[in-house]
């Protein structure tokens, strides 16, 4: 009785040893004596020998992110640049990933290396300026090749599928930067001094054709005030005429004396000969 | 045997409470049978096998999510920088492809947005960034990040990409300041002298007035004079047709009168000058 209460204990922990689940998002790797023997892709309850017979290893098969640490790297035309790349890569072939690397850490380190060094490959056979330009002959900034060639490496050598390498950001080295910040400085006080001198341009075209308007204005009026003036001259000179035509002899005498008043007016000097009738005037005839 | 019986109670009400699952509206409950993703519940009261034959895990399909890369330097098409903030909303469209695809889903979704930003923006000016392009920069890098996004299953559907601020670096802040004051100096000088312009054509206008105004004064005053002129000369004439003599005497006399009463009579007899008045 005992005894059968035993073996049953006994069957039912190495029944409980040997059944094991493998999650959707987990591949496993059973190991006997510490070699692998079977590749369990698929989700589920799962059979195995006891420990220490069997071993299961579990790694994430889901799509991974690698941040790839920020490198120098430079151009065809020497121009020095800070990429940062991420991949995404998951593990294809669970029992070559254990055997080279087994541990998720070492595979980022081999990958990221890997990464580092094709894509400083790729980058220095472009220039910087088929990387930037606003023109349409961009090309992408990655060649097409580069995935492919990663891949077949991840592949090969880790048992990984990588399913995309990307840059994350592309910039410039610090020193770099500040040639850049010159450059945009410069270009911008060449837009502020455009934008300046035309409003200095477009204000004194503006005073031009205000002056010349004024010139015309005035212009014109003086020509109407002459106008005015010289019919009001003609018709006062018609009007004197008329006066002349009537009697021109009287109308001369009428005109000098006229014009004598005018001329001598205060401060002239009025010089009388003894023997003129204006003398005789003054002494009333008394000789 | 009471002991035993509270222990079994308590044992099956565990059980059974593992097994209920309440599932909010918007939320999913992904079923797990030994780890194999079994089926789907959505909004309601439902149920499954007891742990460990089954489990359950709840996914938020409703909520938009954020994701805040923070602010990165860009450098645009024409090799200027930009400092740039997004912020990305997203939510997950397909609870199992989530839940399967990916092991780090904001980062990665992070990391697409941003290489697909960046290769944007090299194509761009720094001008139209800063302007009418940032419309255009959204639009495109949703579309081209959720392009990128479906090739890897991830679940995750990309709702906006909002470019929240996008500025020179402040190195050259001033530089661009610079320019939008020298932007509204240009509309200054214009107005300054559309200003002028306006005061100097109505003046203008005044003094053309004052001029054919002082023309037509003249031409009255010598319209009058000279009616005033002839009616005198008439009235004389008819005095001189009556006496012409004593008339021409008596004009003459008046008007050596009036000169001798304003200007300085000087005497000449022979060599001698003798000043009569003043």
């Amino acid at each position: 009785m005992r005894r059968s209460l035993s073996i049953g204990l006994l069957a039912a922990f190495a029944l409980a040893g040997s059944v094991y689940t493998v999650d959707a998002r987990e591949v496993a790797v059973v190991l006997f004596f510490g070699k692998p023997v079977e590749t369990v892709t698929e989700p589920g309850l799962k059979m195995r020998l006891p420990w220490p017979l069997h071993q299961v290893v579990r790694f994430d098969k889901r799509a991974q992110l690698l941040m790839v640490e920020p490198a120098e790297v430079l151009t065809r035309d020497k121009k020095n640049l800070v990429v940062e790349a991420f991949l995404l890569w998951r593990i294809n072939d669970a029992e070559r990933f254990l055997e080279a690397v087994g541990d998720p850490d070492v595979a980022r380190t081999q990958l990221s290396d890997l990464v580092v060094s094709r894509i400083a490959a790729a980058l220095g056979n472009r220039d910087f300026s088929e990387l930037m330009t606003t023109e349409d002959t961009q090309v992408a900034m990655l060649p097409a090749d580069l995935l492919p060639g990663i891949a077949a490496v991840g592949s090969k050598r880790l048992g990984i599928e990588v399913l995309d390498v990307r840059l994350r950001q592309i910039g410039l080295p610090l020193q770099n930067e500040q040639s850049i910040y010159e450059r945009m400085r410069a270009e911008r006080s060449r837009i502020a001094n455009a934008y300046r001198s035309e409003g200095e341009e477009r204000a004194s075209a503006i005073r031009a054709e205000a002056d010349r308007k004024a010139a015309e204005i005035l212009a014109g009026a003086d020509k109407e005030a002459m106008g005015i003036r010289a019919r009001a001259d003609g018709a006062a000179a018609k009007v004197y005429a008329q006066a002349y035509s009537e009697d021109p002899e009287f109308y001369l005498f009428m005109r000098k004396l006229q014009t004598a008043e005018t001329l001598l007016d205060e401060g002239s000097v009025l010089v009388v000969d003894s023997n003129g009738p204006l003398f005789d005037a003054l002494t009333g005839g008394a000789k | 045997m009471n002991i035993k019986g509270a222990i079994g109670a308590t044992a099956l009400l565990a059980i059974m409470s593992s097994s209920l699952v309440t599932v909010d509206s918007g939320d999913v409950a992904v079923i797990y049978r030994f780890g194999a993703i079994d089926r789907t519940l959505t909004s309601g009261l439902g149920i499954h096998a007891p742990w460990p034959i089954e489990h359950h895990e709840i996914v938020d399909v409703s909520e938009v999510r954020r994701a805040d890369p923070g602010q990165i330097r860009m450098l645009t098409g024409d090799t200027n920088l930009v400092d740039i903030e997004l912020v990305i909303q997203y939510s997950v469209a397909d609870p199992m492809a989530y839940q399967l695809g990916l092991a780090d889903g904001e980062a990665t979704l992070i990391g697409v947005v941003l290489s697909v930003t960046k290769d944007i923006i090299a194509t761009m000016t720094v001008d139209s960034l800063l302007t009418t392009g940032r419309a255009q920069l959204q639009q495109d890098t949703e579309t081209a990040a959720q392009r990128v996004l479906d090739q890897y299953a991830t679940g995750l559907r990309i709702d906006a990409v909002e470019v929240r601020e996008i500025r020179p670096p402040p190195a050259v802040l001033d530089a661009f300041k610079d320019v939008s004051s020298a932007r509204g100096d240009q509309e200054t000088f214009a107005l300054a002298a559309e200003g002028y312009a306006s005061k100097r054509l109505p003046e203008v206008r005044g003094m053309a007035a004052e001029r054919t105004e002082s023309a037509k004064a003249y031409s009255a005053g010598r319209t009058a004079h000279a009616s005033g002129d002839v009616a005198r000369f008439a009235s004389l004439l008819q005095a001189k047709q009556a006496a012409p003599e004593s008339t021409r005497t008596q004009l003459w006399a008046e008007a050596i009168e009036r000169v001798g009463q304003t200007a300085e009579v000087h005497v000449l007899r022979g060599e001698t000058e003798i000043v009569l008045n003043k």
